[in-house]
C-alpha cells in the first residue's frame, strides 16, 4: 500500500465546527426555556418552525449553488440561525413572518455572499431588521408575561396561533423598554409603581430571560467557544452609558443600568449575537472596540431612537465596521516592537 | 529505515503513513527505503485511528482559535483570507514571514483548514515573485548601461568625426585659400614615397655591416683580454679569473667565425 503523503500538522484536536455550533445551540436552551414559561410556548413553535424552513431554504441555496448537500448542512449554522431568529422574534408570530424572516437571512444574509464564513453581517440579525422594518405591527406584538394578564397559551394554542390566520388574538402588552422609551413625564419610582410590566430589577419575566441567556453565555465562555472581550465590552459600555444617563431617576432618565443590562435582548444580544465570529472584529483589541461601540449604539438606539430595542441594529452597524476595526487592531507580532495595520 | 521500521513492529498494511519528525511539524516521507540520517530524531508510523487523515476543509467561521494558539500573535484567520485571495501585500503587512509552521493553528481549527499549507504556498510564491523582480531589476539594469554606453560611443564617434571635419576645413583655409584637398593629399602620398626610397638607399649593404660587427667584436675582446691582465696581476679570485678566460675565448671563437664568414662572403 502507497504511503499517503501530507503536510503537517498531521494530529487534529477533537474539535469540529459542527460541535461550536451544537454547542451554541445548547447553550441558548435554558434562555429559551425561561421564554417558554414566562411567555408560553409561542417561541419553542417559532424554532421548531424556523428550523425546518431554515433547513429547507439551505438545502435550496446548496443545490442552486451546486455544493454537496449533506456536508454543508451537517455544519449546523442554519439552525444555529434558525434558533437565533426565532428567540428574537415574538412568540406567536404567523408563519409567513417567520418564513420571510428565515428566507431573508439564508438566502440574503449568507448565500448571496457565498454561504457560511463569507457573510458579511449577521444572518439572523438581516432577517430580523428586514421583518422590524417590513412588518412592524407584528413585530412588536409581544404577549403578556406568565402573571399578568390571562394565563399562557399552550402548545396546541400556540401552534394554531402560527399556523391559522387570525386565531391568535390574545392580549398583548407592552415591553418594558416600550414603556420607559415612551415615558416622559413620570419619575422612574413612579413609572415602576404604575406598570405592571415592571418587576424587581427590570420587566417582569425580562429579568429572568435575560439571566438565563447569561448563564448559557457563561457556559459557552467556559467551553471557550468564544473569549470574553466582546460581551463584557458591550454590557460595560452599556451600562456605564446607562449609569451616566441615569439622572436620579428622573422623567428623562433613560433607565438604571440593572435595567437596561436586564431588558430585550441585552444577554441573548451579547452572548449570541455579538459573539458571532464571522461578523465581528478578529483580535482581542478589536473585539473590545467593537462591543464597546455595540453597546454605545445599543443604548443611544433604545433610548434616543424610534425602536425599542436595538441589538439588530446596533450589530449590522458595527458589521459594518468590523473590517475597519480589524485594520486599526492588528496586533504586536511576536518579535516585532509596534503592531502592525493602520497603515 | 524499513530495517528499523520492521524491528519495530511495522505493519505496512496498517500503518498507511510515514512521519518523519513530530506529529505537528514532522514531513511524510514518501518511502520507507531511505537511509537513518542525522537528523532522524523520530519516525511516526501512525494507523488510520491514531492520526486519522483530515476530512475535507469546511468554510472558515473566523472563530479566532486560531488566533488564540498561535505563538506569535499573528492572525491565522486573517492571513488565510488573504492568501486565498492571493493578496501578498497584505499578507506581508500581516508578517507572514513570522509564522513559524508550528501547525498550531491548523491543529484547533474546527473546520479542519489546512492553515499551514497555505502560508506555505504563499510564502513561496511571495518569495518566488521577490526573486522575479530583482531578476528583471538586473536585467533593466544591464540594459540601461548598455544603451548609456552605445550612446556615449556614438556621442565620441560624432565628436572625432566633427572635429576631423573642423580641422580639414581649418587646413583647406590655411594653404592659400582653397587648394584643392584631393591634390595636396596626392602630394603628401608622393612625398611619402619619395622618402621610403632614400631611406632604402641609404641602409648599409651586409657586408658592410658584417665588417662593422666584426670591429666591435675585435674591440669587445681586445678590451677583456686587458681585463684578464689586469685581475691576474692584481692577484684576484680564481674564479672572476676563470670567468675572464671563458669570455676572451668565447669572443675570440666569434671573431674567428665573423672573420671566416666575411672571407667566404667576399670570396663568393
Amino acid at each position: 500500500m502507497a504511503l499517503i503523503r501530507i503536510t503537517s500538522p498531521h494530529a487534529h484536536a477533537p474539535i469540529t465546527t459542527q460541535r461550536v455550533m451544537l454547542t451554541v445551540l445548547a447553550a441558548t436552551l435554558p434562555g429559551i426555556a425561561v421564554l417558554t414559561w414566562f411567555f408560553g410556548f409561542g417561541t419553542l413553535v417559532n424554532i421548531l418552525w424556523g428550523c425546518v424552513l431554515a433547513l429547507a431554504f439551505e438545502a435550496l441555496a446548496l443545490t442552486l449553488r451546486r455544493r454537496p448537500l449533506g456536508f454543508y448542512l451537517k455544519d449546523g449554522s442554519a439552525l444555529v440561525t434558525a434558533f437565533l431568529l426565532c428567540v428574537a422574534l415574538p412568540p406567536y408570530s404567523p408563519w409567513w413572518l417567520i418564513a420571510v424572516g428565515i428566507a431573508s437571512a439564508i438566502l440574503l444574509g449568507k448565500h448571496f455572499y457565498g454561504g457560511l464564513g463569507y457573510n458579511p453581517f449577521n444572518p439572523a440579525m438581516v432577517g430580523y431588521v428586514i421583518l422590524l422594518i417590513s412588518f412592524p405591527v407584528q413585530m412588536t406584538t409581544w404577549a403578556p408575561p406568565r402573571g399578568l394578564g390571562e394565563d399562557v397559551p399552550g402548545f396546541l394554542e400556540a401552534l394554531r396561533a402560527c399556523f391559522l390566520p387570525g386565531v391568535f388574538d390574545g392580549a398583548t402588552m407592552a415591553t418594558p423598554l416600550d414603556v420607559m422609551r415612551q415615558n416622559s413625564s413620570l419619575l422612574i419610582e413612579d413609572l415602576w409603581r404604575q406598570n405592571a410590566q415592571f418587576g424587581r430589577w427590570a420587566g417582569v419575566g425580562w429579568e429572568w430571560v435575560n439571566l438565563a441567556f447569561l448563564g448559557g453565555g457563561l457556559w459557552l465562555l467556559y467551553r471557550r467557544v468564544f473569549t470574553w472581550h466582546a460581551p463584557v465590552a458591550m454590557l460595560a459600555s452599556l451600562a456605564l452609558l446607562a449609569a451616566i444617563f441615569y439622572d436620579g431617576g428622573s422623567s428623562a432618565s433613560g433607565g438604571s443600568p440593572l435595567f437596561h443590562l436586564l431588558s430585550g435582548a441585552t444577554m441573548f444580544g451579547a452572548f449570541f449575537i455579538v459573539t458571532d465570529p464571522v461578523t465581528s472584529a478578529v483580535s482581542v483589541r478589536g473585539r473590545l472596540v467593537y462591543g464597546a461601540l455595540i453597546g454605545v449604539l445599543l443604548y443611544t438606539i433604545r433610548v434616543r431612537g424610534n425602536y425599542p430595542d436595538a441589538i439588530a441594529f446596533a450589530v449590522l452597524i458595527m458589521n459594518f465596521a468590523a473590517p475597519f476595526i480589524d485594520h486599526y487592531t492588528q496586533p504586536r507580532t511576536y518579535g516585532h516592537s509596534r503592531a502592525g495595520g493602520g497603515n | 529505515m524499513r530495517y528499523l521500521l520492521q524491528r519495530a513492529g511495522y505493519e505496512p498494511e496498517r500503518n498507511n503513513r510515514l512521519i518523519m519528525g513530530g506529529p505537528m511539524m514532522g514531513f511524510t516521507v514518501p518511502d520507507p527505503d531511505v537511509p537513518v540520517v542525522k537528523t532522524t530524531n523520530c519516525l511516526l508510523a501512525p494507523t488510520e485511528e491514531e492520526l486519522p487523515t483530515p476530512p475535507p476543509a469546511q468554510a472558515c467561521i473566523r472563530c479566532g482559535m486560531c488566533a488564540e494558539a498561535c505563538p506569535a500573535s499573528l492572525l491565522p484567520q486573517q492571513m488565510f483570507w488573504f492568501a486565498q485571495g492571493k493578496e501578498y501585500e497584505k499578507l506581508e503587512q500581516h508578517n507572514l514571514f513570522d509564522c513559524i509552521e508550528c501547525g498550531a493553528c491548523s491543529y484547533v481549527c474546527p473546520s479542519n483548514i489546512p492553515l499551514v499549507q497555505y502560508y506555505r504556498a504563499s510564502k513561496a510564491e511571495i518569495l518566488q515573485q521577490r526573486r522575479d523582480h530583482q531578476k528583471a531589476e538586473h536585467s533593466r539594469e544591464r540594459f540601461e548601461a548598455r544603451q548609456r554606453r552605445l550612446e556615449r560611443e556614438e556621442r565620441e564617434k560624432e565628436e572625432k568625426r566633427a572635429a576631423r571635419k573642423k580641422a580639414a576645413q581649418a587646413r583647406a583655409r590655411d594653404s592659400d585659400g582653397g587648394e584643392d584637398p584631393v591634390q595636396a593629399a596626392i602630394e603628401r602620398a608622393r612625398a611619402k614615397k619619395a622618402a621610403r626610397q632614400s631611406d632604402e638607399q641609404a641602409q648599409p649593404s651586409p657586408d658592410e655591416k658584417a665588417r662593422a660587427d666584426l670591429q666591435k667584436l675585435e674591440q669587445r675582446l681586445q678590451a677583456s683580454r686587458q681585463k684578464l691582465e689586469q685581475s691576474r696581476q692584481v692577484g684576484e679570485a680564481d674564479k672572476v679569473i676563470e670567468a675572464l678566460e671563458a669570455t676572451v675565448e668565447r669572443l675570440s671563437a666569434k671573431v674567428e667565425d665573423a672573420r671566416g664568414q666575411l672571407g667566404t662572403e667576399e670570396r663568393a
